[in-house]
C-alpha cells in the first residue's frame, strides 16, 4: 500500500473510486436485463394455455439478476486485481466443475449434460469457465512485459483454453466452445499475438476439427445443424425448422413490429427455445426493425464501453480482462442474433443479459462488475 | 481491431434485419399467418335431383368409407393390409388394387371400401395399433330410388383426383365431384359449399381457439324435366319393342332382327324440355357409388357389350334415313328445286344424269306413280329425293361461278340443327355430319374419297338422310320440334329449376336461350303446315299406316330406315303429337331394328298412347316399308 501523500486527486480517487463508476455501462446492462425480462415474459405467456405459470421463468430470471447485482457490487467493492492472484484457482475450480458435471452429479437436460441442479437453480459451470479463462489468460499475458508475444506464449494460451473448450464441447455445447475459442482469439489479438501465429493456430484447429468429424466425435445432429445452414432447401421440418420459424417471426415484425405481447409466432410457440437462445425473435416480431436495431444499439454501447475500458485500463491485466469480456459478448451477440436471422449456423448460444438463464446472467453481471472495477480503479495503483 | 470487427458485425446484422423486416416482410407475414391457422372443413350434402313430378331420382345416404394411407402402414404393411382385408371381407387383391390407383397421390388417404359395417369400424378403433394408416369417414353417397331410370343423363360422383385439383379451383383432395351427365353439368349448384372452422393452433398443432366458422351450405336440388311416368313408359316401350323386333325374321340377313340397341327421346317442342330419354343397353348408376373398378368401367364402355354407358340419344350418330326427308323437302321448296303445285314421278330406280351407269334404288321395286311433295313424304319416295339432291349438287357444282360458300341445302339443314350441337345441358354431345364441299375435300385429302365420283352420290344420298349424313336422335327431335312449333328455335334441356331445399325462395328457373340461329326459320307457316299435314298422312295412309292401325290419337310422324354396310337396317320414327298443335315430339331409333315401320313406329305409338292416356296393348309390327 503505497499511497502517495500530497496528491489529493489520487487520494480522492483511491478513497472514492466510485466517482469513476461507468454509469453508462451499468445503465445499459440494466436496460438489456429489463428488455430480457419483458421478452421472456412475452415468450412464455403461451405456457398459460397448458396450465403452467407463464411467469415462472421471469421470476427466476429476476432472481438471477438480483443475485448478479449482489455479485456485481461485491466485485466493484473489491479491487479486480484480486482475480489476477486467484486466476489459476478459479480456473481450476471451473475446470473441475466441467468435469464433475459429466458425472452423475450433473443433470441431463434435453440430452445435454450441462448443469448442476442446485436449490431450484441450475448452475452451468461452462458459463463461469468463460470468465475464469479470461482471468487466467489475462494474468498470463500481463506477465509478458517489454517483449513481443512469442509462439510459445500463444501455445500456452491455447493450452489453457483447450481443456474448457473440450469439456464444454462434450457436454455437448458447441456454442459455448465457440465462445471459449473467441475469447482466446480476442485476448491473443489484444495482447499482440503475431498474425502468423494466429493463422498457424487457426489451421491446426481446422485440421483437428476435420479429424474430429472424421472420427465421429462430432455427433450427427450437430453436423446436420451446421451443414443445414448451407443447404436451406433440405429438411425444412428438421434442422432448418428453427431457423425458418425464427426468420418468419422476425420478418413478420416488419418495420415497427406487431406490438408487445402481440406476436403470434411468439405467442403460439412456433419458435422453439424462444426464451433462451431464440429470445431475439420476440423482439423482432413484437418491436420490428426499430426494436431489433434498438436492441443492437444497446449492445453496441455495451461493447463500446467494454472496449473503451479495455483501452483505458492502466494495467495490462485490466486491459486483457476487459478485452476478453468484450470478445465474449461480441461473439455471443453476433452468433446469437446471426443464427436467429439466418446468417449464422444454429448453435446454442444465449444472448447476453437478454436470454433466460441463471448462470449466464450471473456471468454477465460478474463481467460488468469486473469492467466497472477496472474502470473505477484506472487511476489507482496495484492493491499491493 | 476488436472495434473494427464489432462495426462490421453490426453492419451485417443490421443489413440482414433490414432485409427480413422491411424488404421480405410481406412474404414472411403471410407465412406467419399460415403458420398459426388450421382449417378444418365441414362436409356439405349434395343437392338431390328430382323429376318434374317431384320424385327423387338421385338422393343421398350415409356410408362409411375406409381409407388407407400407404406410407403410414408401418413396418409390416402387408400384415396390416391382410388384416384389414379379412376384417372387411374384401377380395385379397382389392386393397392393393385400390392403393395402386394412380389417380391418388402417395400421401393421399385412398378409399378402399365403402359401406363398411360399423362393427368393423369399432374393431379398427379398438385395435388402432394393429391398423396404422387406416382411417374411416362417414361420407355421403348417391342413391337412386328409381333404379336405372334415365341412367344415362344422371352422371355420377367420385372423389376428386389429382388432375381435377389442377383443373378446378376450390376443391381439395377430400371432396367429391360430379362426373358426366347432370352431376357434372350442374356441379356448381348441386355441390353446395363446404364450411370450415378456422382454429388457431400452436406449434404442437393443439387448437388454442376458434378464429372463425363458416357453416356448410347444402347443395341445391335440381329439378329436371323428366316425367317419371313418361320416362318409365318410354323405357318399357323401347324394351318391349326391341324384344318384339327380335322375333322378326329379316330376309336380307336371313336371321332375326338383332334389335340390340336403341334410343328414345321425348321432348316438348315449344320449350325444348326433355320429358323422357332412354338409351339401350343401359347400366345401373348405383354401380358408381363407392367407386367403380377400372375393369367394370371398361366393360360399360366396351363396343362388344353394346357400350351400355354410351348415351345414344346425345352421342349416337346415325344416318337418319327418311326421317330426314321433311327438312330436305322444305329446302327444296325454299330453293325452287321443288314446288308444291307440281307432281314428281316415283320410279323404282334413279340414274344419275351424265353418269347413267350409277343407279340408285327406291325402297319399292314398283313405280309409285306421280306424287306431289306431300305424297313424296307419305310414300317416302326415295327416287324423287335423289333427283332433288342431284339438282342441289348441279346448282352448286354445275356452273363454274356458282360456288356459293354456303351450299344451300346444307345451310338449310344446319338451320334445323343438324351438324350443330343442340346445346343440351349435358357435358358431351355429338354433332353429326352433313356432307358438303369441305367435308368431301377433307376426305379426298386423306385419300378416303374419290373426288369425281362421290360428290353427286353424296348429294343424292344426303337427300334421303343417308351417305355421309349423321345425326343424333336428339338432333332429330330438335328439328322435329322446330317443325312442330312453327320454326321457332328450341334448345333441348333437362334441368328446369334450381331449388334451395331449405328456403322458400322462388326457385331459380333455368332458361336456355337459342344462340346463332335465325328464328323463326325462313319458311312460311303455310309451308310448315303443309309438311305437318303430309306427316299426318304418313300415319293415316302412308308408310306408318299399318303400325298405327286402330290408333285412337292424333299424331303426325315419319318413318326412317337407314342402311349400314353389312348390317341390318336401323329403324327410325319421329312423331309429333297431337298433330294439330304438337305438345310432344317423340323420336325412336332401334339399331338393327329393320324398317322404321317395323320397330320404331310401334314403339313410338306405345309412348304416344301413354301420353294421351290411351289404353292399348297393341304392338303392331308395321309392314316392312321405309
Amino acid at each position: 500500500m503505497d499511497i502517495v501523500a500530497g496528491s489529493s486527486r489520487a487520494v480522492a480517487a483511491e478513497r472514492r473510486p466510485i466517482r469513476h463508476l461507468d454509469l453508462m455501462l451499468l445503465v445499459i446492462a440494466g436496460l438489456l436485463s429489463a428488455a430480457g425480462i419483458a421478452l421472456i415474459y412475452s415468450a412464455n405467456r403461451s405456457l398459460a394455455a397448458i396450465d403452467l405459470d407463464p411467469t415462472v421463468n421471469v421470476k427466476k430470471q429476476i432472481a438471477g439478476i438480483a443475485i448478479g447485482v449482489v455479485l456485481l457490487l461485491l466485485i466493484v467493492a473489491f479491487d479486480y486485481r484480486f482475480l489476477k492472484v486467484y486466476a489459476g484457482l478459479f480456473y481450476g475450480i471451473t475446470l473441475l466443475g466441467l468435469i464433475l458435471v459429466q458425472t452423475p452429479l450433473g443433470t441431463n437436460v434435453n440430452g445435454a449434460q450441462r448443469w448442476f441442479q442446485f436449490a431450484g437453480f441450475q448452475l452451468s459451470p461452462a458459463e463461469f469457465a468463460k470468465l475464469s479463462l479470461i482471468g487466467l489468460l489475462a494474468a498470463m499475458f500481463s506477465e509478458i512485459k517489454h517483449r513481443d508475444m512469442e509462439l510459445s506464449d500463444v501455445i500456452r494460451g491455447v493450452a489453457v483454453a483447450v481443456p474448457p473448450m473440450v469439456f464444454v464441447f462434450i457436454q455437448p455445447d458447441i456454442g459455448t466452445s465457440i465462445v471459449v475459442a473467441a475469447i482466446l482469439v480476442g485476448v491473443l489479438v489484444v495482447a499482440g499475438a503475431k498474425a502468423k501465429h494466429l493463422i498457424a493456430i487457426g489451421l491446426t484447429a481446422v485440421i483437428l476439427a476435420v479429424g474430429a468429424f472424421q472420427l465421429g466425435v462430432i455427433k450427427d445432429y450437430q453436423v446436420e445443424r451446421l451443414t443445414a445452414f448451407f443447404d436451406s432447401e433440405t429438411d425444412l421440418a428438421g434442422a432448418n425448422y428453427n431457423r425458418d420459424q425464427a426468420e418468419i417471426a422476425i420478418g413478420a415484425g416488419g418495420l415497427t413490429g406487431r406490438g408487445y405481447l402481440s406476436g403470434t409466432q411468439t405467442n403460439l410457440d412456433f419458435v422453439p427455445e424462444q426464451h433462451t437462445d431464440f429470445i431475439f425473435t420476440v423482439a423482432g416480431e413484437e418491436f420490428g426493425f426499430v426494436g431489433s436495431v434498438g436492441l443492437l444499439i444497446l449492445f453496441g454501447i455495451l461493447l463500446w464501453r467494454a472496449i473503451r475500458i479495455s483501452s483505458l485500463s492502466k494495467d495490462m491485466f485490466g486491459t486483457y480482462v476487459a478485452a476478453g469480456i468484450a470478445s465474449m459478448w461480441v461473439i455471443q451477440m453476433f452468433v446469437n442474433v446471426g443464427m436467429v436471422i439466418g446468417i449464422m449456423p444454429i448453435t446454442g448460444i444465449p444472448l447476453p443479459f437478454v436470454s433466460y438463464g441463471g448462470s449466464a446472467i450471473l456471468t454477465n453481471f460478474i463481467a460488468v462488475g469486473l469492467l466497472l472495477s477496472i474502470h473505477m480503479r484506472r487511476f489507482t495503483g496495484s492493491p499491493r | 481491431m476488436l472495434a473494427l470487427f464489432v462495426v462490421l458485425m453490426f453492419a451485417a446484422l443490421t443489413v440482414r434485419l433490414w432485409y427480413l423486416q422491411v424488404l421480405a416482410s410481406d412474404d414472411l407475414v403471410r407465412d406467419a399467418q399460415n403458420n398459426i391457422t388450421r382449417i378444418v372443413e365441414t362436409d356439405t350434402i349434395r343437392g338431390k335431383i328430382l323429376t318434374s313430378d317431384g320424385k327423387v331420382i338421385v338422393g343421398n345416404r350415409g356410408s362409411i368409407e375406409i381409407r388407407v394411407e400407404e406410407d403410414k402402414l408401418g413396418d409390416n404393411p402387408e400384415a396390416v393390409v391382410s388384416r384389414l382385408t379379412r376384417l372387411l371381407e374384401l377380395k385379397p387383391s382389392a386393397i392393393p388394387e385400390a392403393l395402386a390407383d394412380l389417380r391418388y397421390y402417395d400421401y393421399q388417404p385412398v378409399p378402399v371400401d365403402f359401406d363398411a359395417p360399423r362393427r368393423a369400424v369399432y374393431y379398427i378403433a379398438e385395435h388402432a395399433r394393429r391398423f396404422p394408416g387406416v382411417s374411416w369417414e362417414e361420407v355421403k353417397v348417391r342413391t337412386y330410388p328409381m333404379g336405372d331410370r334415365a341412367a344415362h343423363i344422371l352422371g355420377y360422383t367420385s372423389p376428386v383426383y389429382a388432375e381435377d385439383l389442377e383443373a378446378n379451383k376450390g376443391y381439395d383432395q377430400n371432396d367429391v365431384i360430379g362426373r358426366g351427365g347432370l352431376e357434372q353439368q350442374y356441379e356448381k349448384w348441386l355441390r353446395g359449399e363446404e364450411g370450415f372452422i378456422k382454429y388457431e393452433v400452436n406449434s404442437a398443432g393443439r387448437q388454442t381457439r376458434t378464429l372463425g366458422e363458416k357453416r356448410s351450405v347444402p347443395g341445391k336440388d335440381l329439378i329436371i324435366s323428366i316425367d317419371s311416368e313418361l320416362q318409365a313408359a318410354a323405357e318399357e316401350a323401347l324394351d318391349y319393342g326391341m324384344e318384339q323386333a327380335q322375333n322378326v325374321f329379316d330376309e336380307e340377313t336371313n336371321k332375326n332382327l338383332l334389335a340390340d340397341a336403341g334410343a328414345v327421346v321425348v321432348m316438348d317442342p315449344t320449350t325444348g324440355a326433355i320429358e323422357a330419354t332412354v338409351s339401350r343397353p343401359s347400366f345401373d348408376p348405383a354401380e358408381f357409388v363407392g367407386g367403380i373398378s377400372e375393369k367394370r368401367f371398361e366393360a360399360l364402355e366396351s363396343k362388344r357389350r353394346g357400350q351400355p354407358i354410351f348415351n345414344r340419344v346425345t352421342q349416337g350418330e346415325y344416318a337418319p334415313g327418311s326421317a330426314f326427308k321433311p327438312f330436305v323437302a322444305l329446302s327444296a321448296i325454299r330453293n325452287g328445286v321443288a314446288s308444291l303445285g307440281q307432281s314428281y314421278d316415283c320410279p323404282p330406280t334413279y340414274s344419275v344424269p351424265k353418269d347413267e351407269t350409277t343407279v340408285f334404288h327406291n325402297w319399292s321395286d314398283v313405280s309409285l306413280g306421280f306424287l306431289d311433295v306431300a305424297g313424296s313424304l307419305r310414300e317416302s319416295c326415295d327416287t324423287i329425293y335423289y333427283d332433288w339432291g342431284y339438282q342441289f349438287y348441279d346448282r352448286y357444282y354445275g356452273t363454274k361461278d356458282a360456288k356459293d360458300p354456303a351450299e344451300p341445302l346444307q345451310r338449310d339443314l344446319r338451320q334445323w340443327g343438324f351438324e350443330r350441337p343442340t346445346g343440351i345441358d349435358l357435358p358431351t354431345e355429338s354433332v353429326g355430319n352433313l356432307p358438303d364441299d369441305a367435308w368431301i375435300e377433307g376426305l379426298y385429302e386423306v385419300g378416303e374419297a374419290n373426288f369425281d365420283f362421290n360428290i353427286p352420290g353424296d348429294y343424292i344420298q344426303m337427300a334421303i338422310g343417308q351417305g355421309g349424313v349423321l345425326g343424333t336422335p336428339l338432333q332429330l327431335a330438335t328439328a322435329y320440334s322446330m317443325l312442330a312449333n312453327g320454326g321457332k328455335c328450341v334448345v333441348p334441356h333437362i334441368g328446369t329449376e334450381i331449388r334451395d331445399p331449405n328456403r322458400e325462395d322462388k326457385p331459380k328457373a333455368l332458361q336456355p336461350r337459342c344462340k346463332n340461329s335465325r328464328t323463326p326459320l325462313p319458311y312460311s307457316q303455310s309451308d310448315l303446315q303443309y309438311i305437318r299435314d303430309a306427316l299426318v298422312d304418313v300415319i293415316r295412309e302412308g308408310t306408318a299406316q299399318t303400325a298405327f292401325a286402330g290408333f285412337g290419337g292424333s299424331i303426325a310422324g315419319k318413318t326412317g330406315t337407314s342402311q349400314r354396310e353389312g348390317e341390318q337396317d336401323f329403324s327410325w320414327f319421329a312423331a309429333m303429337t297431337p298433330a294439330e298443335q304438337p305438345e310432344h315430339v317423340v323420336v325412336v331409333v332401334v339399331e338393327h331394328g329393320g324398317n322404321g315401320s317395323e320397330t320404331a313406329a310401334p314403339i313410338a305409338r306405345r309412348i304416344v298412347e301413354h301420353i294421351e292416356g290411351i289404353e292399348s296393348d297393341d304392338f303392331i309390327i308395321g309392314e316392312a316399308i321405309d
